[in-house]
């Protein structure tokens, strides 16, 4: 407890300097971040059933504000105890996040809230099925074959996305979000159901909503540097 | 990776889900067409199986294999588009049993419930039930077989009636 005591006395101290040095005043850096989610990328070399590509990117326009996006594009196969199905498509985040973490000095990581509204187009393959036998006498529990198609399928949902970003090297950040879906439209396959959907994960019977997440290792590209004024640095002590 | 927990409440069918229907048999008179008629002691066994069909699983031995009632539900198989019965009339009397065998033709379609149940399959168009005798006796305890309902897409109807 002391030691952090004694740095924050010593990193206020810091700011107090820079308050004298000119050479020294906190400066805001604003560019285009661009980046992949690695979990997706991990999953396509371990999961033979799962192939997804995401690719991150935020660009900021004010002290707090970044507009994010994401875009990308799935292919995977589910494999439930009654139906298997596949699931090809892409999709398209677009929203903005709100950071709330004051940085010092030349940092530039996040703690964000941010929202997004996203649009998907997809297609649903009917792969395999069972019958449900009210009475199993019978002993019918086969997987049958189907292979049925449905093209052209779209689905608009909204994300919460809570996260956060750190500079790991010079400009080199990852991060990691938990995002909460919330189906706003779509449109079903006749016959059969939307069980998962590019983007927005598994859809459950309860409820429009879905979760997920991300792990991005993204790389920031300096556009602007903007000075701080000193009042800022001394509003902050 | 977060979403594929498998104890959701999603994964288990609900009892409640009207999943794939039987065929319900209704036992009336042979004369007296209106009146119900208890069947004694009915055993019933599709032509190619081993086992039985089990009335009920919470009795012990040869009891759960029979039935005394005036209407009984069946399974149909979904993956062909003809099931055939062994219906023994006082199957536990060795001197008094009588056996006719049923042979029901239909079409099935499958329809998607949901991600739990999967499917369920329901007949159409049954056809009159098609009635021979195992030893060609014509010793027959069916008198009359009549389908009353040919789409089987709830268990609770009544499709079938048999006069005895």
């Amino acid at each position: 407890m002391l030691k952090y005591i004694f740095s924050f006395f010593w990193l206020g101290s810091l700011v107090l300097m820079a308050q004298q040095d000119s050479t020294f005043v906190k400066t805001d850096r604003y560019g285009l971040r661009v980046g992949a989610d690695l979990s997706r990328l991990a999953r396509s070399f371990y999961d033979k059933n799962y192939q997804g590509l995401e690719v991150v990117g935020d660009f900021r326009i004010s002290k707090k504000i970044y507009l994010a996006a994401e875009i990308g594009n799935e292919n995977k196969t589910t494999e439930d105890a009654r139906v298997i199905f596949t699931t090809k498509g892409s999709y398209l985040k677009i929203g903005a996040d709100l950071n709330f973490y004051e940085n010092w000095l030349d940092m530039d990581n996040q703690i964000y809230l941010g929202l997004r509204y996203a649009i998907g187009t997809f297609s649903q393959q009917l792969d395999q099925y069972r019958i449900y036998q009210t009475n199993p006498y019978l002993g019918e529990n086969q997987w049958i074959a189907s292979g049925e198609k449905w093209d052209g399928l779209t689905a608009q949902w909204a994300e919460f996305v809570l996260g956060f970003k750190a500079e790991t090297f010079k400009n080199l950040y990852a991060g990691f979000s938990l995002r909460l879906h919330f189906l706003v439209t779509q449109s079903q396959p006749g016959g059969f159901e939307n069980l998962y959907i590019p983007g927005f994960n598994r859809t459950y019977n309860s409820g429009n909503f879905g979760v997920g997440f991300n792990y991005t290792l993204s790389y920031f590209i300096p556009i602007i540097k903007k000075q701080r004024t000193p009042k800022e640095v001394t509003s902050k002590i | 990776m977060l979403v594929t927990t498998n104890c959701e409440k999603d994964d288990i069918c609900d009892p409640a889900t009207e999943t794939t229907p039987m065929l319900t048999i209704e036992f009336y008179d042979a004369v007296e067409t209106t009146i119900l008629k208890n069947v004694q002691n009915l055993t019933v066994q599709e032509i190619n199986s081993n086992e039985r069909l089990n009335f009920n699983s919470d009795l012990l031995g040869t009891p759960q294999y029979t039935i005394t009632a005036n209407k009984i539900s069946i399974p149909l198989k979904s993956l062909e588009l003809q099931t055939t019965y062994r219906l023994i009339f006082n199957a536990n009397n060795d001197d008094t049993k009588n056996e006719d065998i049923v042979q029901f033709n239909y079409q099935t379609q499958d329809i998607y419930l949901n991600r739990a149940c999967g499917f369920k399959t329901i007949y159409q168009n049954l056809t009159q039930p098609i009635v021979s005798n195992p030893n060609n006796d014509n010793l027959f305890w069916i008198n009359q077989m009549q389908v009353t309902n040919n789409q089987i897409n709830s268990s609770k109807d009544v499709h079938v009636k048999i006069y005895f």
